[in-house]
């Protein structure tokens, strides 16, 4: 073993020590106390915007029966089209809809997957 | 209403996994909070989880363990997509984020995320012996690097540089993205993800760096998660999204160094 690669190899544990070590200490004042900082959870998120969430529970709480009515489907949809950008939580279509997509992707990367295996051990 | 468009369309992280409506919720008066030596347990738990299972895949090379490692990958991606949610442009959002899920789906990404490192490490070790000890070395000095300037304040993330991150990391995913159908349909990758030259060079320092940015956009969120009383589900979610990016920022970097080597 060279001994560059044992100087790497220390640069790396003590970077790795030092990332867990200053990861549990508190930022400065410096960072957290700025006007302009990212608002994660606050009240400056549009995800806690009343009006949002006053769509929101619209969207997804009540069990609006016309929504299910065939001959409704696209006006309904077109509103929650409406709703997605917006980051609040919207269910941008049916549960249905979503179950077969998520379904479909699934098998997607199953096979490509596969395909792969298939490709690698040829 | 935001003054950033983007920043309502597509929620307020730079990172491509990393949505607002994780935060959602706060934690109930009750409930456990979240706090940074949580989410450092966390992280550490789900890296060496990672190492496991990539020292697994990378030891035994047998076609069991060539299907098992496909098998973890593809548990890893749909771990991510079911914590992160899927976004598809014009359509929304095609399976909504949900991060109550962290908890169980993180160690489920780490073993998944581990298969796939070990056998990118072993190809690149293989071609250039020592190689994956100096990626290993970078990346946790440059996230050190990082950690220490977000802590100490000399990086400030604010709105401006996120909507800046945030369009950089979704070029990096659009150009990788039609990449994979450019190799699809002709066979051939482009010329400068694999070109050894400056250009080839200087794409992946740029995509070392975007990654390396967008970790501090991780710790702003466990930060802040742990100042302002986010539940306990949270812990697991940031790191999940911190282990996400250093796993990047390893494979990046692991790729330029290659390319640096074959010159």
């Amino acid at each position: 073993m060279s001994a560059s690669t044992i100087l790497v190899g220390v640069l790396g544990a003590a970077s790795a020590f030092m990332f867990f070590y200053l990861l549990r200490f508190k930022a400065s004042a410096k960072q957290t106390n700025r006007d302009d900082r990212i608002d994660w959870y606050g009240a400056g998120s549009k995800v806690h915007d009343p009006e949002g969430s006053a769509d929101q529970s619209n969207d997804v709480d009540e069990p609006v029966p016309e929504i299910h009515e065939p001959q409704d489907r696209t006006p309904d949809r077109s509103v929650n089209l409406q709703a997605i950008p917006s980051s609040a939580p919207v269910q941008t279509s049916s549960p249905r809809l979503n179950k077969w997509l998520v379904a479909a992707g699934v098998v997607l990367v199953v096979v490509v997957l596969l395909s792969f295996y298939e490709s690698t051990n040829a | 209403m935001s003054r950033h468009a983007a920043l309502d369309t597509f929620g307020r992280s730079g990172n491509p996994l990393i949505r607002s409506n994780a935060f959602d919720s706060t934690a109930a008066p009750g409930d456990e909070k979240m706090t940074l030596q949580g989410a450092v347990n966390k992280t550490s738990m789900l890296l060496a989880m990672t190492v496991l299972t990539a020292g697994l895949s990378w030891n035994i090379q047998t076609p069991a363990m060539g299907l098992i490692s496909m098998i973890g990958i593809g548990a890893a991606f749909i771990a991510a997509i079911a914590t992160f949610g899927f976004y598809f442009f014009f359509v929304g959002w095609i399976l909504k984020p949900r991060p109550h899920l962290a908890p169980k789906t993180a160690p489920i990404y780490a073993l998944g995320m581990g298969f796939a490192v070990g056998l990118i490490s072993q190809t690149f070790e293989a071609q250039f012996p020592g190689i994956v000890l100096q990626a290993v070395s970078l990346t946790f000095f440059v996230a050190t690097s990082m950690l220490l300037a977000y802590k100490t304040g000399i990086i400030k993330p604010d709105r401006n540089f996120l909507l800046m991150l945030f369009a950089a990391t979704m070029g990096i995913v659009l150009t990788y993205l039609a990449n994979l159908v450019y190799t699809l349909v002709t066979g051939n990758v482009f010329f400068v993800l694999t070109d050894n030259g400056w250009m080839g060079i200087g794409f992946s320092l740029l995509v070392v760096a975007i990654a390396a940015l967008n970790l501090v956009l991780d710790f702003d969120i466990i930060e802040q998660g742990a100042e302002r009383g986010a539940p306990k589900y949270i812990e697991w979610f940031g790191a999940m999204a911190l282990v996400m990016t250093l796993i990047w920022l390893y494979i990046e970097i692991l790729r330029l160094l290659a390319k640096l080597r074959s010159r």
